[in-house]
């Protein structure tokens, strides 16, 4: 509602035309749109950005184990493939890559069915205070893992259930 | 309710697969001795080196099997199900 009331008294301000379409369930659907369907895109111009790819962020999700969707810097737009052969007038479906059943309610709003890559996450930490801890901390940096001075999360696995 | 065999189909693959060299490494540096890592530090230097999975000595796998059952065995007590692992860093 703090957002609403933020977003919408700038638009005032701003003397935006759109401003009086601006209502709290305009502004619920869009913030969903927004908060659902975005995703990090590639800029010749500059570093990576969010934003919305419409029309390809409307297909469905398949489990196929196969992203075919890659954005090409050098055309500088989106290419997607199929990922088998599609009949006429059947669903087009696209992988939106190996998710959790977390990640999926989270980032895309569904729950799959029969979710292949679902998993729990486990965290697996050297506590700081544990025998010869600081000879191990070096150890694991020098294997490429990860230190942190106040918390010592190394790893975090997922547990495939 | 889990049962002993369901942990060991878990824990077989995080001491096994190319995916859990992460996990492994971290379970491996974990439990050791203290006259152990001296040699732990020759291996990762050699590891690094040649640009592959460092190989430590296996004295501790009966520890780390017995480290990976109790942590799994508190998550899976509420799933029941035979299970796969795939691991990485964040």
């Amino acid at each position: 509602m703090r957002q609403y009331v933020h977003v919408e008294a700038q638009a005032r301000k701003l003397h935006l035309p759109q401003a009086d379409a601006l209502t709290w369930n305009a502004f619920l659907v869009t913030s969903a749109i927004v908060l659902s369907r975005q995703n990090r895109i590639p800029f010749a111009a500059g570093p990576p950005d969010m934003a919305l790819v419409p029309v390809w962020d409307m297909a469905n999700h398949a489990a196929e184990g196969q992203i075919t969707s890659y954005y090409n810097t050098e055309t500088d737009g989106l290419v997607a493939t199929a990922m088998r052969d599609f009949a006429q007038g059947e669903q087009v479906y696209i992988f939106y890559g190996p998710r959790t059943n977390a990640e999926f309610v989270l980032y895309a709003g569904f729950l799959p069915g029969d979710n292949p890559y679902d998993a729990i996450r486990m965290r697996f930490a050297l506590p700081s205070t544990g025998e010869h801890a600081t000879a191990k901390a070096a150890l694991l940096n020098k294997a490429g893992l990860p230190t942190y001075e106040n918390e010592r999360v190394l790893v975090r696995s997922y547990l495939g259930l | 309710m889990v049962n002993r065999s369901q942990l060991f189909e878990v824990a077989a693959p995080i001491l096994t697969s190319e995916r859990s060299t992460a996990v492994r490494t971290f379970l491996r540096i974990f439990l050791l001795k203290p006259d152990e890592l001296a040699a732990a530090a020759t291996a990762l230097d050699a590891a690094n080196k040649a640009g592959t999975e460092p190989r430590f000595s296996d004295a501790n796998d009966g520890e780390l099997r017995k480290y990976l059952h109790t942590r799994l065995s508190l998550v899976l007590r509420a799933y029941g199900s035979s299970a796969s692992v795939r691991s990485g860093t964040e």
